[in-house]
C-alpha cells in the first residue's frame, strides 16, 4: 500500500529530474517506496527522502527498468568509473571479470519468471550511486577473498587418510606467558572504544595507510597515528596489568613479550574482535591447527 | 621523538600476524548501501555510531570498507589551505614572520589573536627539495618508492608513525611489507638501503581550519613522532578504463543474488603429489578435504576424525571450487570434471574437451561453472556440466 504521497512523489520526480530518462512518476514512487522502508524509526519520512540522493535514485529506478536513456547516460558516466574502481580493489587480472560480474547483474538477471531483476532495485538513495557501486564491488570482492582462504592446503607430505587428526588445545601450564598474552589483549580489544578498535582493525587487519584510514574516518592522518599510538599503549598497559595481576616480574614480562613475538601461536583476532558473541577467551579454546576461517 | 617501548613491537607483532582480514558474513553485517552512506557520513547519528560499533567488531565490514576507501576516484589526503598555492614556500617565512612579529613587534603588547591557520604554520620544515612539493600536507618528501617489488599498481606508501615497528617497510617496500614476519625483514632491509633524505624527519602540521586547531596541537605532537613522512603516490589508473565500452553482458541465469546475500563462494588449487586439500564448509563442525588421488574424506567432527567417502572417482583432480556450503566442483587432467551439491556424494560429468588439462575452475552454483586448462582455454557450463561450450 503507497505511504507516500502523490504530491510529494511528484515532486520528488521534479527534483530528481527524472522525466530525463523518461521515468514515470510511479516507477520513482515505488523506488521511494522501497527506500522509505529504510527510512529510521520514529524518523520524518518527509525529511528522509528529501534528504535522499533523488537523482541517483531516479537514475538508478531508470536503469533498473532499462531505460535506454539511462543506461546510456550510466554507461557514458558510471561505467568507467565502475572498472577503476575494481582495478583499484582487486590489483590483478580479477579485476575486469568482478566489474563485468558486477555490471551484469546491473544490467540484470531473468528469474524463472522471466521477470528481469537488476540489482539497482537494492539501491535506495542513502549514499552516491558512485560510492554504492563501490560498496558493491567491495563485498563481492571482500566474500571472494575470504572464501578463498577458507581452503588451507596441508603438507604436501601428509595425504588423506594419513593426517594427524588436529593436536588437542595447548596446555596452558606449557606455555603460560604466550597464553596471558593473548587472553590479556583479547580482553584489552574488546575493552576499546568502537572507533579505537575500527582503527586498529584498519590497520592491522586490512593494512590501511594511516592516509586511508583518515580518508575512512574523515581524520587526518596525524589524529590516526596519535590515537594508535595512544591504543597501542593502552593495550600494552591492559596486558601489563593483566601480567601483574597474575604475579609476573618485570622481567616476566619482558619474557612473556619476547616469547609472544618469537611465537605468536594461532590466536585469531576475529574472535577476538567479536567480544559479545560469548567467546570471551577464544585463544584458550581453539585448536591449534585450526587457521582462521 | 619518542623511542618506542620494547614490548611495542612484540605486540605490534601480535596483532599485524594475527589479525584476519575478512570473517563470514553475519546477519549483522551491513548492507553495500549502508557502508557506502556511512563511508560518505549520510546516515543519521543513532545510525552511524550504530554501524561504527558493528564495524569496528567485524573484519569483514572492515575490509569491505577498506576497499571503499581504497577505491575512491581521487582519494585526496586531508590537504591545508595553503598546498593550493603557487609558492607555498612562502608560507612558513610568513608564519615566521608573524610569529616574530607578535613576539617581538608591536603586536606582543597587544591582546593576542585567536590563533588561526596562519599561526601553526610556523614549524613547518621542508626536508625536500621543492621538487616534491606537489604533495599533499602530510608528504612533505615525496620520494617514490625503491623497492624494486614496487608495481604501479601498489598501493599507496604507507605513512606510519615512528613508533610502530617494521613502518620503513611498508613505506620502502610496500607489496613486502604487509606480511607480518616478513615486514620486519623488509623493514631492516629497507632502514638499511634508505636514503639519507627518508631519514630526515619531516615535523608537519594538520589541516589549518580554525575549530581544529586543537586537534592540530595534538597532531603536530604525533607527527614530531614520525621519522619518515612519504608521499602517497597517485594510484595507477586502470588499463581497463581506457578500452571501449561494451554493450551490456548477456544475462547470467543464476546470478542474481540480494546484495546483502552473496553465494559463499570458495575456490582451491590443489598442490602437485599427492598432498591433500581441505576446507570448511559453512556448517561449523563439517570439513572435507580432497587428495589429488581422487580420495576425498569428510569430518563431522570439526576435523578430529574423518570417514573416507565411497565416490566412485578414479581421476586425479588438480583444482576445485565451492559456491556453496554443499555444492563443490573438482577437475583435473583429461577433462576431469567432478561435482557433488551435497558433500557426500559425487559425480563425474563430462568433459569439456578430452584434450583439456583442467587446471582452474570457477562456479557461481550447481548449475554454472567455468573452466580453464593448461592451455588457456575455457569452457563455461549452464546446466551443470551437461554441455560445455568454450568461452572465447
Amino acid at each position: 500500500m503507497p505511504t507516500i504521497e502523490t504530491t510529494l512523489a511528484a515532486r520528488l520526480h521534479a527534483r530528481a529530474g527524472a522525466e530525463r530518462w523518461a521515468l514515470p512518476v510511479e516507477s520513482f514512487a515505488r523506488a521511494l517506496e522501497r527506500s522509505a522502508a529504510k527510512c529510521p524509526a520514529g524518523a520524518d519520512q518527509g525529511r528522509y527522502l528529501e534528504g535522499l540522493h533523488l537523482e541517483d535514485l531516479a537514475l538508478a529506478a531508470a536503469c533498473e527498468q532499462g531505460l535506454d536513456a539511462a543506461w546510456e547516460h550510466f554507461v557514458r558516466e558510471y561505467r568507467p568509473a565502475l572498472y577503476r574502481a575494481a582495478q583499484a580493489i582487486v590489483r590483478s587480472d580479477g579485476a575486469r571479470e568482478l566489474a563485468d560480474s558486477l555490471y551484469a547483474e546491473l544490467f540484470g538477471v531473468r528469474d524463472r519468471g522471466e521477470t528481469r531483476l537488476s540489482l539497482f532495485r537494492y539501491f535506495h538513495g542513502r549514499s552516491t550511486l558512485a560510492t554504492w557501486l563501490r560498496s558493491v564491488l567491495a563485498q563481492r570482492h571482500v566474500d571472494r577473498v575470504r572464501a578463498s582462504r577458507r581452503f588451507d592446503p596441508l603438507p604436501e607430505e601428509d595425504e588423506p587418510g594419513t593426517l594427524a587428526a588436529p593436536a588437542s588445545p595447548r596446555d596452558p601450564v606449557e606455555r603460560p606467558c604466550a597464553e596471558l598474552v593473548r587472553a590479556a589483549l583479547a580482553t584489552a580489544i574488546a575493552g576499546l572504544a568502537p572507533r579505537d578498535r575500527l582503527r586498529v582493525g584498519w590497520y592491522y587487519a586490512q593494512q590501511m595507510t594511516l592516509a586511508e584510514i583518515g580518508r575512512g574516518l574523515k581524520e587526518h592522518e596525524a589524529t590516526v597515528s596519535r590515537h594508535l599510538n595512544r591504543t597501542r599503549k593502552a593495550l600494552r598497559a591492559g596486558i601489563e596489568q593483566a601480567l601483574a595481576a597474575a604475579g609476573l616480574s618485570t622481567a616476566a614480562m619482558d619474557e612473556c613479550f619476547a616469547s609472544t613475538m618469537a611465537d605468536p601461536g594461532m590466536m585469531d583476532l576475529d574472535d577476538m574482535l567479536r567480544p559479545d558473541d560469548g567467546r570471551k577467551n577464544p585463544a584458550l579454546n581453539r585448536s591449534s591447527l585450526e587457521g582462521p576461517s | 621523538m619518542s623511542t618506542p617501548h620494547p614490548r611495542d613491537r612484540a605486540l605490534e607483532e601480535l596483532l599485524r600476524r594475527q589479525m584476519p582480514q575478512a570473517s563470514a558474513e553475519t546477519d549483522a553485517c551491513a548492507d553495500p548501501e549502508t557502508l557506502a552512506a556511512w563511508a560518505e557520513g549520510g546516515l543519521d547519528a543513532p545510525a552511524m555510531a550504530e554501524t561504527e560499533l558493528h564495524l569496528s567488531n567485524c573484519a569483514r565490514c572492515q575490509a569491505m570498507l577498506a576497499a571503499i576507501v581504497r577505491s575512491e576516484p581521487d582519494a585526496p589526503a586531508a590537504e591545508p589551505w595553503w598546498s593550493h598555492l603557487r609558492a607555498r614556500w612562502l608560507v612558513p617565512l610568513t608564519a615566521a614572520a608573524a610569529v616574530l612579529w607578535v613576539v617581538v613587534g608591536p603586536g606582543a603588547r597587544q591582546e593576542a589573536p585567536v590563533p588561526g591557520p596562519e599561526s601553526t604554520q610556523a614549524r613547518v620544515e621542508r626536508s625536500a627539495p621543492e621538487a616534491s612539493a606537489p604533495q599533499s600536507m602530510g608528504a612533505v618528501t615525496a620520494e617514490p618508492a625503491t623497492s624494486p617489488t614496487a608495481s604501479p599498481s601498489s598501493p599507496p606508501a604507507r605513512t606510519t608513525p615512528r613508533s610502530q615497528a617494521a613502518d620503513e617497510a611498508r613505506t620502502a617496500a610496500p607489496s613486502a611489507g604487509r606480511a607480518g614476519a616478513e615486514a620486519s625483514v623488509a623493514g631492516d632491509r629497507a632502514r638499511a638501503e634508505a636514503p639519507p633524505g627518508r631519514q630526515a624527519l619531516a615535523k608537519q602540521e594538520a589541516p589549518a581550519t580554525p575549530a581544529r586547531s586543537n586537534e592540530l596541537a595534538r597532531d603536530r605532537d604525533a607527527l614530531e613522532e614520525k621519522a619518515t613522512i612519504t608521499g602517497v603516490s597517485p594510484a595507477a589508473e586502470a588499463p581497463q578504463a581506457a578500452r571501449a565500452m561494451p554493450s551490456p553482458p548477456a544475462p547470467v541465469a543464476g546470478s542474481a543474488s540480494a546484495v546483502g546475500g552473496l553465494a559463499d563462494a570458495t575456490a582451491m588449487t590443489i598442490p602437485s603429489r599427492d598432498a591433500a586439500v581441505r576446507w570448511r564448509l559453512a556448517e561449523a563442525d563439517v570439513r572435507t578435504r580432497v587428495g589429488t588421488t581422487a580420495v576425498i574424506e569428510r569430518s563431522e567432527d570439526a576435523g578430529a576424525t574423518w570417514q573416507r567417502l565411497n565416490t566412485g572417482l578414479t581421476r586425479r583432480f588438480t583444482a576445485g571450487f565451492a559456491p556453496s556450503a554443499t555444492v563443490c566442483w573438482l577437475v583435473g587432467p583429461a577433462g576431469t570434471v567432478a561435482l557433488t551439491t551435497d558433500a557426500r556424494t559425487w559425480r563425474q560429468l563430462s568433459a569439456p574437451a578430452p584434450d583439456a588439462n583442467l587446471t582452474s575452475i570457477e562456479a557461481s552454483d550447481a548449475r554454472t561453472a567455468t573452466v580453464r586448462d593448461t592451455q588457456g582455454r575455457r569452457f563455461r557450463t549452464t546446466d551443470g556440466g551437461a554441455t560445455w561450450t568454450a568461452v572465447p
